[in-house]
């Protein structure tokens, strides 16, 4: 894993001693925390440099200017927060200052100082999160990005609590890039089983993982039934975290590879592929992050790993498997897999009584097409989809809530099984998340569909080209709130 | 129009008769209305005979009993409402009752005595609107009679009143629906003008179309672009109600037909776009019932009516034109076409500043992706939005809210106009709708992606196969509630 930005201390901005300066502007150039000092001590230049490059202070705008020695830093960099900004206006200007931050070892930031619930914390988590790169396939490291973050006086008393607690959950999401960037070819099941354990393990959870021959006398028909076409066969993690508290059980789809089986895919969207287990990353890497943050939650995470691939032994469609809880699913689309190996996984979830069950997938495109790449789509039973779109909106991470219309469940009706594993083009998102909740026991559920912002194909304020990491910030946020009664 | 049913009142279950009753049954076979009247009569054997053929009283469920002499009825038809039915469920399953019923001259039903609020009325409109069909092209029309729906006693004292409030808003449904059913071949946008014109007049609307000269002059670059393929130039039709009170404009994607122009469709995907107007017809329809109803409201309704075809003179992608705001648009995809008629429309609509602006459409295909084939998408600004959804939820239609990310913007950068007409796969039906919202000039206003309801391809409940008159009823909800907020 990449080695995380320090995040430390600074003197005030007039003290200066560092070689860039991050200060934030508003909408029409209003100038924010530390921001007055610097037009005033460069002269009116600035304000005309900033007009003529088109910098107005809106989010996502930045600006690097020289200083010059005007002042104590080399360099100053502006970032827009526009009118009203928000923890994650401020959470994406410090992302945006850190990555525009000129090569330099150290940068200061006034961020923090803007006058918006959770600014701190916001300005720790854009930094941390920008910081990550993903090089352990290059030849040759790309230069390092600023390795300090110095927050400038005055901070309050207890910022180093923040920045601890900050760190974890960053943490977390570098480990889930981690785990969804790797190339295919040294990640089957059982590798990611691995990795996942250690990571697990070192924050204080119990792992179990079990092989094919104890998915097979489990019951688990799905996780089986879409691994059986791979030389890597499938694996189920779970973790137990070590906290007290309400239940929280937390589900992933981890396809290694999905090539579609048999239902192959065409070559244009196998591309990506190895982004399939994003859900079964976000919700191992936020186990372990509640974990080590102990939270007061009892925390379960259950990982359903296969690899999808389309060898001699393959699921056909046609073929008909029973999963965990006894219902039977007739798999007319090898391609429609995710729901077949949370199927099994939801059952096992349910089956521990949990007071919320989420889970979280890469797992239609119709979901992408109802809510673009930018969102989440949130599915459950009302009371759970209310609470994770309540964290989620805290957190900084979009989701917009879908139907679950019973009156689509007949979409899903099979001539020879109690269901099948897809229901037409139409509403493919819902009819989906209708065959998940045939596993869910009734217990409050709530299902997250990521295929568009686990992944980002451009780099931008917090985030690196490839894996975002997202549903982290979500889940450890829903842990606290549930800790918090 | 087809003639939809009668309606009148009978005496109550246990002292009428007639061929047919319809009695409603909750969950596990709980009696409603009159059915406990029918099961104590008939004996035992209902009972048995209802649990055998699996009639258990879930909404849905309906079966036929023949009484053999044991009540003053032919038949009993026993419908489904499940627990604790609302207004929705008995409008269905009055409807099921109504298309289940033996042939015959009349039907008596229970099912406006079900205890929920509004169920008169929505056995009524059940009732009505499962009587519609569409015969203008058989060549001979069914000779099964429209049986008449007789309400059994005891009825509140203003049933009559309830009862000319739903034939109105049927009555609209009915002409929507005739109007998506027609085909394309007799329905050009200066016949669909015409038609809407006649219902609007007949309900004291003014009426003005707008030809393509017109269009010109008042600079409808939008609508005319989509209309250059086409031998049958397009229209716009502008009908303004009687009534006085808050302003509420609705506008309506009316393409008569649309085979994608140079972007043609596949064969598959044209079969039935003779529908592609259903948008207009509702906005129209709703006008007119709106009017007859006399409700407070100052309703204008805009109908954006074009052809799209790849005739020698079609635009072509590349082609940018001017919206009636004076915004340009760079036409990336000619099956795009619906976003280029609302531009217009909707400028016209916001240029009158109204209090509310509801436009509804057959956008995209990604809408009925999201939300498959029975549920509306649902979008605009928050108050619009919420107005819509609630009026939408008391009128029995399905619809969904979906974001407006200002974010999603960027996909509709063009390199030469001020937005393209497309924002690619992902999200399309947001940034179909982001589209139109550059021409509402931030007045309050929604918009109603109906591409999956306002067809069907199947017969179920009040729903026939074909255009299904969606929309009618949410906008009449809303006009009721505007002029009851004033």
């Amino acid at each position: 894993m990449t080695r995380l930005p320090d995040i430390g201390s600074a003197a005030a901005v007039s003290d200066g001693g560092a070689p860039v300066l991050v200060v934030p502007m508003g909408a029409d150039r209003e100038p924010g925390p530390g921001a007055a000092y610097v037009l005033d001590r460069l002269g009116s230049w600035l304000g005309e440099h900033l007009e003529g490059v088109g910098f107005s202070g809106k989010p996502g705008e930045v600006a690097v200017v020289p200083t010059a020695g005007a002042i104590g830093y080399r360099w100053v960099v502006m970032v827009g927060v526009g009118d009203d900004p928000d923890h994650e206006t401020v959470r994406r200007a410090a992302g945006a200052g850190y990555r525009a931050a000129p090569r330099a070892g150290r940068l200061v930031t006034t961020l923090h100082q803007l006058s918006v619930p959770g600014a701190l914390a916001a300005t720790v988590e854009g930094s941390l999160l920008a910081g990550y790169r993903y090089e352990d396939y290059r030849s040759k490291p790309s230069d390092r990005p600023v390795p300090e973050v110095g927050l400038a006086a005055p901070v309050p008393s207890d910022w180093t609590e923040t920045v601890e607690r900050c760190r974890i959950v960053a943490e977390a999401v570098y480990a889930v890039r981690d785990w969804v960037n790797q190339p295919p070819q040294d990640q089957g099941p059982a590798d990611l089983a691995a990795m996942m354990s250690a990571m697990a393990t070192q924050a204080g959870m119990t792992v179990e993982i079990w092989d094919e021959k104890q998915l097979t006398d489990e019951g688990m028909g799905g996780i089986m039934s879409v691994g059986r076409g791979s030389h890597r066969p499938p694996r189920l993690v779970r973790f137990i975290g070590p906290g007290e508290g309400p239940r929280l059980t937390l589900a992933g789809k981890g396809i290694t590879f999905d090539s579609g089986g048999l239902s192959l895919k065409p070559a244009k969207n196998q591309e990506l592929m190895k982004v399939d287990m994003a859900g079964a990353a976000a919700v191992a890497g936020a186990g372990i992050a509640i974990s080590r943050l102990g939270l007061g939650v009892r925390v379960e995470v259950l990982a359903a790993l296969a690899e999808n691939m389309p060898g001699g032994g393959a699921s056909r469609p046609g073929d008909v498997f029973t999963a965990r809880n006894g219902k039977t699913v007739e798999v007319v689309n090898t391609d429609a897999e995710g729901r077949l190996v949370l199927a099994d996984a939801l059952s096992l979830g349910a089956e521990g009584s949990p007071d919320l069950l989420v889970d979280v997938a890469t797992l239609t495109g119709a979901t992408a097409v109802a809510v673009g790449l930018r969102y989440a789509g949130l599915y459950g039973t009302d009371d759970a989809r209310r609470m994770v779109a309540e964290a989620a909106k805290a957190a900084g991470e979009k989701v917009w809530p879908l139907p679950l219309p019973p009156e689509y469940r007949k979409l899903l009706d099979s001539p020879v099984a109690d269901m099948k594993n897809t229901g037409g083009r139409w509403g493919g998102g819902i009819t989906a998340a209708l065959l998940l909740q045939e596993f869910t026991a009734d217990v409050p559920w709530a299902h997250l569909d990521i295929p568009g912002p686990a992944k980002t194909k451009d780099a931008k304020h917090y985030l690196a080209a490839g894996a975002t990491g997202f549903g982290v910030r979500t889940l450890v946020e829903l842990a606290s709130r549930m800790a918090a009664g | 129009m087809t003639r939809l049913p009668d309606i009148g009142s009978a005496a109550a279950v246990s002292e009428g008769e007639g061929p047919v009753l319809a009695v409603p049954m909750g969950a596990d076979r709980e009696p409603g209305p009159g059915a406990e009247y029918v099961l104590d009569r008939l004996g035992s054997w209902a009972g048995e005979h209802l649990e055998g053929v699996g009639f258990s009283g879930k909404p849905g469920d309906v079966t036929v009993i023949p009484t053999g002499g044991g009540l003053r009825y032919n038949w009993v038809v026993v419908v489904g409402v499940g627990d604790d039915p609302d207004h929705e469920t008995v409008r269905r399953a009055s409807a099921t009752a109504y298309r289940a019923a033996p042939r015959a001259e009349s039907l008596v039903t229970t099912l406006h005595q079900v205890t929920t609020s509004d169920a008169l009325a929505a056995t009524v409109e059940g009732a009505l609107m499962a009587g519609y069909r569409y015969e203008n092209y058989r060549s001979e029309p069914s000779d099964r009679p429209q049986a008449e729906v007789l309400l059994a006693s005891p009825l509140p004292s203003d049933w009559s009143d309830t009862v000319e409030r739903s034939r109105i808003v049927a009555e609209a449904v009915a002409h929507v629906r005739d109007w998506v059913n027609q085909t394309g071949l007799d329905q050009g946008p200066a016949d669909l003008a015409a038609q809407m014109s006649e219902v609007a007049t007949q309900a004291g609307m003014t009426v003005e179309i707008w030809d393509e000269k017109k269009l010109e002059e008042e600079g409808m670059g939008g609508i005319l672009s989509v209309g250059r393929g086409s031998h049958r130039p397009p229209r716009l039709v502008r009908l303004v109600g009687p009534g006085e009170g808050p302003k509420l404009t609705l506008v309506g994607k009316g393409i008569t037909f649309d085979s994608g122009g140079l972007s043609l469709k596949t064969p598959t995907m044209m079969e039935n776009m003779k529908t592609d107007m259903a948008g207009a017809a509702a906005a129209a329809a709703a006008g007119a019932a709106i009017s007859r109803l006399g409700l407070g409201v100052r309703v204008e309704v805009l109908a954006a009516l074009a052809e799209n075809m790849p005739g020698g003179r079609a635009s072509r992608p590349g082609d940018v034109f001017r919206a009636r705001n004076g915004k340009t648009v760079e036409v990336l995809n000619t099956d795009a076409e619906g976003r280029l008629v609302l531009s217009d429309a909707l400028s016209l609509g916001a240029e009158g500043s109204p209090d509310l602006m509801v436009d509804l459409a057959t956008l995209t295909g990604a809408c009925k992706v999201a939300l498959g084939l029975e549920i509306a998408g649902l979008f605009g600004t928050e108050d619009a939005r919420r107005a819509v959804a609630e009026a939408a939820e008391a009128a029995g239609e399905k619809v969904w809210p979906l974001p407006l990310p200002p974010e999603y913007r960027k996909l509709l950068d063009s390199p030469v106009a001020d937005m393209k007409n497309t924002g690619g796969q992902w999200g399309s039906a947001i940034t179909a709708a982001l589209v139109l919202k550059e021409f509402t000039a931030d007045v309050p206003w929604a918009h109603l992606d109906v591409a999956g309801p306002a067809r069907s391809a199947k017969k179920e409940h009040y729903i026939p196969e074909g255009g299904t008159g969606f929309g009618v009823r949410t906008l009449v909800e809303l006009a009721a509630r505007m002029a009851s907020e004033g």
